[in-house]
């Protein structure tokens, strides 16, 4: 029987932390890339890739009790067996690096998490 | 009578992927995607859609149209201003995926060490001059400075869907 598939959200601030600068595109590429690799699409796999249809304004605390800065994430949406969330989480650590985030805000069933990188998880 | 030249998209990295050997699927694929290029859709909203189309056409990420694809995503994206221009990462990115396939093949056969290659395509860290040469020196490439116009004619939105209209009516 096909393993239960929870739907996850995650999103992707369309700046860098440290400089507000836009990404490079090859920052998108790569995140598309691995998520296809890890999670396969279409005839190959259970996995289904979706992708937000909008850019998504927010905004979050550097630091408690500081005021809330504004910002813009692109939203993604997967469907994915519940026993790959973890791949999902190693993956978005790797994303929190290449763009150059603290934390990626993550939805799983929604159940919110912030996955946050170490040194050691690497870039994608 | 002159060789007819082969047709070929060209990036904005000056990557030139040949498309006049495209199959019907990808030709099929690819007049879809020109439609809804031509619409100058916000640059998310793109990436959702050719992204939805690609997966239910059924074709691998190793179809040059998917290499095409995400160069027209990152066009709207720079020309909406939510995207960086390329700089020399996006470069040697491109060049190294053509020539080595990943990074991994590349770092094995250079000796370059991965990790500090993934710091510098993420903006952390950058080569020095004399380990960029020595990177180019493999990829047989070299370092070109151009002007902010140039530049931005090599990522123009335009310029792409005219590539686009030759390689479907090809």
């Amino acid at each position: 029987m096909d393993e239960r598939r929870v739907q996850c959200e995650f999103f992707i601030p369309i700046v860098r932390n440290s400089d507000k600068k836009p990404h490079q595109p090859i920052a998108w590429n790569l995140l598309t890339n691995e998520i296809r690799r890890v999670f396969p699409a279409g005839h190959s796999g259970p996995e289904t890739f979706y992708r937000g249809d909008a850019l998504v304004p927010g905004e979050y605390e550097e630091s408690p009790g500081s005021p809330p800065v504004s910002d813009t994430s692109r939203r993604y949406l997967l469907a994915i067996p519940e026993g790959k969330v973890n791949d999902l989480r190693l993956l978005l650590k790797m994303a929190a690096h290449t763009f150059d985030q603290q934390a990626i805000y993550l939805s799983v069933a929604g159940t919110v998490e912030f996955v946050t990188p170490t040194e050691e998880d690497g870039y994608l | 009578m002159a060789k007819k030249a082969p047709l070929v998209y060209q990036t904005i990295t000056g990557r030139r992927i040949p498309v006049s050997k495209l199959s019907r699927s990808e030709k099929d694929f690819l007049s879809r995607v020109q439609q809804n290029y031509h619409a100058r859709l916000e640059w998310t909203r793109f990436a959702a859609w050719w992204n939805a189309e690609f997966t239910r056409t059924g074709l691998n990420t190793r179809s040059p149209v998917y290499r095409i694809c995400q160069d027209l995503e990152a066009r709207l994206g720079i020309h909406q201003g939510s995207v960086s221009p390329p700089d020399y990462r996006d470069f040697l990115a491109d060049l190294i995926d053509g020539q080595f396939g990943s990074r991994q093949e590349f770092c094995q056969a250079t000796g370059v060490d991965p990790g500090q290659l993934s710091r510098v395509f993420a903006g952390r860290a950058d080569l020095s001059l004399r380990a960029l040469q020595k990177v180019l020196e493999v990829l047989q490439a070299q370092l070109v400075i151009q002007t902010r116009e140039q530049a931005r004619e090599q990522t123009s939105v335009a310029r792409a869907e005219e590539a686009l209209a030759l390689a479907t009516h090809y």
